[in-house]
């Protein structure tokens, strides 16, 4: 085919201003992995299939069911029960077999997430949890690959286009700029138990699609170091600005090594690492003498702590008040265990000393949890 | 002044927009806020002002216009 078809096919972007065959030629050429296909996944397939992207990775592990349906537009109800990733693959192909789609019918993990993503020049970010968008969010970063970002819950939507290159520039920021510590799970509610508009994902999904497309063509201004929101109540559509985050340093892996000892699943936490106390042994270290316990929170952060004597020196006050940590065995404790771990890194660095500088894992907010518990 | 709150964080206000007396920057702002809804305290939220996100303390203009965004998992 190509040639003729090709031009008919495409024709309507193609005499588009700036568009041109040039754009339609950067598309067909372009490698895109999309993860997750589901709300958000079904029109970002379907609009970049149907514009003619020369290869789409799909990855999903989950099957068709029937409360997907409202939403997930691909799909009709006598698929329930089949995987995504081929139903989705499938019809695809039929709508434009111009686009090669490899699928992937896995859960992404961090032992296979960097493979995959190092094979695509822009990755979409279509999932419904914090693990895996933390982890892809990581993997775009250390593998400098572009991601386009959104997230539904209700009626509201979210569009992000995170660590692009820019020519003479660093990377845009991505989404530990905005939201530097994973959450807790259970501490926001998913689809299931918030719900979600069957049309939202349809609207912001599209969004997505249209980043991709104008990143790969080079056309028009993307959402970088942006955050678009969008409230299907109101109409309302709102652009935020922002800026690099150091927090975001903090939380993030600095290398492969380091992604790998992540533990997505319970917050961004490196699983071991020799600074790290659990509760038990902070307990075990309350009853000693040459202990102090600091709290390296911000001031107005709760819940206060008045179970042990403690002093608080917010993590961003920490160096100018080191030298008060010159004696004794230090335990920093914090929220949930990630400004903690940097307080005794940085105060272990400082005094050349590996061996008195603790912090508590899983933060105070568990620690509390723990204690509840075991009075009930 | 009003407070425009995005996603969940309406279910810990009850309202999408919120009524608080007059503070001038964003540490003022979260103390006033966690005294009326402690609740908030345990959310995770940006703070943005006139449309930019603050990070740290940030003065908060006579006709600024402040929002609160949590982050959404939802796909």
């Amino acid at each position: 085919m190509k040639g003729k078809s090709l031009h008919e096919r495409y024709h309507r972007q193609i005499i588009l201003k700036g568009f041109g065959n040039a754009a339609q030629n950067a598309l067909l050429h372009a490698k895109v992995l999309v993860i997750g296909a589901g709300g958000l996944g079904c029109p970002v397939l379907q609009y970049l299939t149907a514009a003619g992207t020369g290869c789409i990775g799909i990855v999903d592990d989950d099957v068709i069911s029937m409360s997907n349906l409202h939403r997930q537009v691909l799909y009709d109800t006598n698929e329930i029960g089949k995987p995504k990733v081929t139903v989705a693959a499938a019809k695809l192909r039929l709508m434009n077999n111009d686009t090669e789609l490899i699928e992937y019918q896995i859960r992404l993990d961090k032992n296979n997430c960097l493979d995959i993503i190092k094979e695509y020049d822009i990755i979409v970010d279509c999932t419904d949890n914090f693990s895996s968008r933390y982890m892809i969010n990581d993997a775009c970063v250390l593998k400098g690959k572009p991601l386009v970002y959104a997230a539904v819950n209700r009626f509201e939507g979210q569009v992000a286009v995170f660590n692009v290159l820019r020519a003479g520039k660093e990377r845009t920021g991505n989404y530990r700029d905005l939201f530097p510590e994973q959450p807790e799970q259970g501490e926001v509610m998913n689809c299931a138990e918030a719900g979600v508009l069957g049309v939202l994902p349809g609207i912001i999904g599209s969004l997505q699609a249209s980043e991709v497309i104008k990143l790969i063509t080079r056309i028009g201004e993307t959402i970088v170091n942006q955050l678009l929101t969008y409230n299907a109540i109101n109409n309302q559509v709102t652009v935020f600005d922002y800026e690099h985050n150091t927090q975001s340093a903090v939380t993030m892996p600095r290398s492969e090594t380091d992604f790998k000892k992540m533990n997505y699943d319970r917050g961004c936490i490196i699983e071991s690492h020799p600074f790290g106390i659990d509760a038990e042994k902070f307990d075990e270290m309350l009853l000693q003498k040459d202990v102090r316990f600091i709290d390296v929170r911000e001031f107005h952060e709760l819940p206060f702590v008045t179970e042990f004597a403690n002093t608080r020196i917010p993590l961003g006050e920490l160096k100018q008040k080191i030298d008060e940590l010159a004696d004794d065995n230090i335990i920093f404790f914090c929220q949930s265990g990630i400004r903690s771990l940097q307080a005794a890194v940085m105060a272990a660095e400082y005094y050349g000393n590996y061996d008195r500088f603790f912090c508590l894992q899983g933060g105070i907010g568990s620690w509390k949890k723990i204690h509840e518990k075991q009075l009930t | 002044m009003n407070i425009m709150v995005f996603g969940q964080l309406e279910d810990v206000t009850g309202t999408s927009v919120v009524s608080i007396n007059r503070v001038d920057n964003t540490e003022l702002l979260l103390k006033t806020l966690y005294v009326q809804y402690p609740a908030l305290a345990q959310k995770k939220f940006l703070i943005a002002v006139d449309q930019k996100i603050s990070t740290g303390k940030t003065e908060i203009g006579e006709q600024a216009k402040v929002a609160l965004l949590p982050p959404f998992s939802g796909g």
